[in-house]
């Protein structure tokens, strides 16, 4: 399986990798303007990659847990820490609390949950102006991260939508690294692929100065 | 360099992606009109040609040239011999044997029939020196036979002389005798109405009376009979064809007619008897008829064409769709897309996976 994502996945992420590294990032969001976009397959595969250069990494799946009625408690924690099976990677999860629109509530969990961790990659709920929910409830985990990475379903992703979420997250504070364009649906997707894979191999040295 | 590379595989990419969203929309249309074209086709007739070539180089071979000079018909001339082939009165004359059952006694239904036979008969100049005749017909069977009658009232007008062309002087001749006869005509149809009068009796007379009256017209002191007595003669001339008096004043009216007539038919010179044919070529004799009209063995549907150029206009008219509605569509496909809109680099592209990592 690690070899498989090495060979299709790792290459391609790796200069997400090194624009996270870039800026110092230590928590990293994932987020789209949409449901479906392959936030977690890009959070997931952005982890193991990770964990593959050898730094340990820690992933969350922030959720709304529409069973909560009141604000997280001080003490509130990451739930489900488990390891995977992939060495220095583990995964845990986060439910988004209704009615909190304070980042740093959450900043404070992700910080608490992932000091033991080179870096802590969050899979986040959508960023989507048609939701239900207010706005700064949306944002508040979203702008807890230190850099977030935005996933674009190429092909899907609507105009309006894509710059209804980013100016949300401009208006919100939060820092935007950039587009993980997610070419799933794409007839020979690979096609598009080649061009990062060379840019990595074009710069081996910044690899090679995150590795160590 | 990279950069163009790089848009061009995410064209065609972009291209692969449309065909399979839009395929539906390429299909359709085209798939629709194919569906009219069969029905139309198996409605429309089939129609039939009948073809055959006449070599003209032998019939404008130059005879007084040393060096030789590829003859060739101008484009107009065999216009000309269409135009003529194509008139109302070589129509006319081919139309009973070109047409199964009768001609109609009606005008325009005749002329409906002259208007489809001349649509159907066509010719064309091949490099100048071939002339291809072609009929068609929504039969096969007796087409050849038809061709062949149409080459030959053709031919019969190019090797001449033919009854309905005429050079110059010819024409003359023909409208002046056409004159006379009808000034002739008259005359007799009024000298048989006189009672107990033969017919060659009372042209003599008229005759007699006409030299008597020019003599009246002589100068005074001239010699010859004098005026009494050529007046008693014109009396009793005049009384012996008729006694009434306006009868008698009109036939000489009539005769008078018909004598000037005579006189310009016969001032006109007969000498032209020259060439009254088509006459655009050297020799026509010469032509050369390339194998002889057959019937034709295979049809073409006359909707075929049509059926063509619909499916043609259908898949114009996809493409067409598929374009307009990929310009209305608010969907983002390429790098410089989601870049420009956001101001935000695209950091990395994740390709269809192959499994769940």
């Amino acid at each position: 399986m690690a070899t498989t994502y090495k060979k299709q996945l790792g290459p391609s992420l790796t200069s997400v990798l090194l624009a996270a590294e870039a800026q110092s990032a230590r928590i990293i969001g994932i987020t789209s303007e949409r449901a479906g976009a392959g936030v977690s397959l890009a959070a997931e595969s952005l982890a193991k990659t990770y964990a593959n250069f050898g730094r340990r990494a820690l992933l969350i799946a922030v959720g709304h847990d529409t069973t909560a009625q009141e604000r997280p408690a001080p003490n509130a924690a990451l739930q489900n820490k488990r390891a995977s099976s992939l060495a220095g990677l583990d995964l845990a999860t986060l439910s988004a609390f209704p009615m909190e629109h304070d980042p740093h509530v959450y900043r404070r969990i992700l910080e608490a949950g992932g000091q033991d961790y080179a870096v802590v990659i969050v899979d986040l709920p959508p960023v989507s102006a048609k939701s239900n929910r207010a706005p700064a409830e949306i944002l508040a985990p979203v702008a807890a991260c230190d850099l977030v990475f935005l996933v674009g379903l190429t092909g899907e992703a609507d105009r309006d939508s894509v710059s209804a979420c980013v100016e949300m997250c401009r208006i919100g504070g939060v820092k935007l690294g950039g587009w993980i364009m997610n070419d799933w649906r794409m007839p020979l997707s690979k096609l598009l692929m080649l061009d990062t894979r060379r840019k990595t191999a074009a710069e081996p040295t910044a690899v090679t100065d995150f590795q160590a | 360099m990279s950069l163009n590379l790089e848009t061009l595989r995410e064209l065609l990419v972009v291209l692969l992606d449309v065909a399979r969203r839009r395929w539906k929309l390429f299909l359709v249309p085209p798939l629709v009109a194919l569906l009219l074209g069969s029905c139309a086709m198996r409605a429309a007739p089939t129609k039939y040609t009948a073809s055959s070539l006449i070599l003209l180089q032998g019939a404008n071979r130059p005879t007084n040239t040393t060096t030789f000079q590829a003859p060739t018909l101008p484009g107009d001339q065999a216009a000309a011999i269409e135009a003529w082939l194509k008139s109302d009165q070589v129509m006319s004359s081919l139309l009973p044997a070109l047409i199964t059952g009768e001609v109609p006694a009606e005008l325009d239904k005749r002329d409906a029939m002259i208007k489809n036979l001349r649509q159907r008969l066509n010719l064309e100049l091949v490099g100048g020196s071939v002339l291809e005749i072609r009929l068609d017909d929504s039969k096969a069977q007796g087409l050849g036979r038809k061709l062949e009658l149409v080459i030959a009232r053709l031919l019969e007008a190019l090797v001449g002389p033919d009854q309905g062309l005429f050079n110059a002087s010819s024409f003359v001749v023909t409208t002046r005798n056409d004159a006379f006869k009808a000034a002739d005509d008259a005359l007799a149809r009024a000298i048989a109405m006189l009672p107990s009068q033969p017919p060659e009796g009372a042209r003599t007379k008229l005759r007699q009376l006409a030299d008597l009256k020019g003599q009246m017209r002589r100068p005074p002191g001239s010699p010859g009979p004098d005026p009494v007595s050529l007046e008693a003669a014109i009396s009793k001339l005049r009384s012996e064809i008729s006694p009434d008096g306006a009868v008698v004043e009109q036939l000489e009216q009539l005769y008078s007619a018909q004598l000037a007539a005579k006189m310009v038919l016969d001032a006109t010179t007969t000498s032209s008897n020259t060439r009254a044919y088509v006459g655009v070529f050297t020799a026509p004799e010469n032509l050369v008829v390339i194998g002889r009209p057959q019937d034709p063995l295979v049809g073409q549907n006359s909707a075929l064409k049509l059926v063509i150029a619909f499916f043609l206009l259908s898949c114009v008219l996809a493409f067409g769709l598929v374009v307009i509605v990929e310009l209305l569509a608010t969907r983002l496909r390429m790098r410089r897309e989601f870049e420009s809109l956001t101001d935000l680099p695209v950091v990395a592209r994740m390709p269809k996976v192959s499994a769940r990592l």
